[in-house]
């Protein structure tokens, strides 16, 4: 009788066991989020056995094994999600901010309006206390390109000093010179005022 | 010696001789592939064949390098293209490849996730050129086209290509 007993329990146990064994699922899982803009792009995941898109915000697949093709998209609840993304979110960086300071033709000398966005510079370096900050000099078309990639040089180094004299350290600074090469606008103008800049990239 | 030997030990000092100016150029390229921006808990870094460093905020990140987080520990990152990343805990991220050089459209960037959970913004790289993109694991890669995505990857499934190399060059599962 009792031996009987031992045996339903047990039985029960191992139905149980296999039915959550079941309903398990994998927890190897892909989710597609929206950007901090609220902008929501693709993103395809690829296994031996096939591949899926997502391109609905929430969404996910999940995949099993390296065999069989990830499963169809659905909906994560924000529990699960949070339980296994939660912590990995909340490390995420916020995006770099970039300032584009413009000169005056032919020189390193600051337009006046760029001149005064150099406080706003400082402020988000010692805001985000950042120590990973690009300073890139353009120059316009005007001109042989050895003296543009050699001014471009020169007013990229005018602003780090600038950032080092208001006391952003050295080492936080990555200076790089791209002559005329690479214009923010495509322009028939030569002496394009646009691309005669410095970007402050502060990450 | 046959001449099948004399054959295969000439390509050994062929293969040795053309890797060493390989070597010396890889060396000398030492342009960081983004920077730390925060760590909580436990964070190290493995380069070059060296032990564990722990990683702190502004540490520079390199291609090759091997990122690990503790039970407690998260790390969050920007790369060069000002794409943005984090690890969650007990992860394991290689950065395998990572080129940007848009002047001379020169552009890569592949991770791979061998455990733990990671969650990234796309950068310059992908608006640029979304085909050298994606982030691989042992079961799974993801290709990028654009915006933000999140994901897991349970341990346990870790391949050869998920083994740390130790600081005596030997290969082993952590």
């Amino acid at each position: 009788m009792s031996s009987l007993r031992r045996i339903l329990i047990l039985s029960c146990v191992l139905c149980a066991a296999l039915f959550f064994a079941g309903c398990a699922k994998p927890r190897n899982v892909v989710q597609l989020v929206p950007d901090p803009d609220g902008h929501v792009g693709v993103v395809q995941v690829t296994t031996k056995g096939g591949v899926a898109e997502l391109s609905k915000a929430g969404c996910a697949v999940r995949v099993a094994n390296g065999k069989s093709a990830p499963t169809p998209p659905e909906d994560l609840t924000d529990a699960e999600s949070e339980a296994l993304f939660g912590q990995a979110r909340r490390a995420l960086p916020t995006a770099p901010v970039r300032f584009v300071l413009y000169f005056e033709t032919d020189g390193a000398k600051l337009t006046p309006e760029s001149q005064t966005l150099l406080p706003q510079v400082l402020a988000t370096a010692k805001q985000r206390q950042s120590k990973d900050i690009a300073v890139v000099g353009h120059a316009s078309r005007l001109g042989d390109e050895n003296f543009n990639i050699e001014l471009s040089r020169k007013r990229a180094e005018f602003v780090s000093r600038m950032l080092i004299k208001e006391g952003i350290a050295k080492e936080s600074l990555e200076i790089t010179s791209h002559g005329s090469k690479n214009p923010l606008v495509v322009s028939q103008r030569l002496n394009e005022p646009k691309n005669r800049r410095v970007e402050v990239t502060v990450r | 010696m046959t001449r099948k030997t004399l054959y295969r030990n000439c390509l050994v000092a062929l293969s040795v001789l053309l890797a060493i100016p390989c070597s010396g150029a890889m060396a000398l390229d030492n342009t960081p592939a983004g920077s730390v921006k925060s760590v909580s808990g436990e964070a190290s870094v493995l380069r070059g064949g060296a032990a564990a460093q722990p990683l702190k905020a502004g540490d520079r990140i390199f291609e090759k390098d091997v990122l690990h987080t503790g039970k407690q520990g998260t790390l969050g990152l920007i790369l060069r293209d000002n794409s943005t990343l984090s690890l969650g805990p007990s992860s394991r991220l290689e950065v395998k490849r990572f080129l940007f050089e848009p002047e001379k459209g020169a552009l890569a960037q592949v991770l791979r996730l061998s455990r733990g959970s990671m969650a990234a913004v796309s950068g310059e790289i992908v608006k640029l050129n979304p085909e050298v993109a994606r982030v691989e694991t042992p079961l799974y890669s993801v290709g990028i086209r654009g915006t933000q995505f999140l994901l897991n990857m349970e341990p346990g499934h870790e391949t050869s290509e998920d083994a740390d190399a130790t600081p005596t060059g030997k290969e082993a599962a952590k």
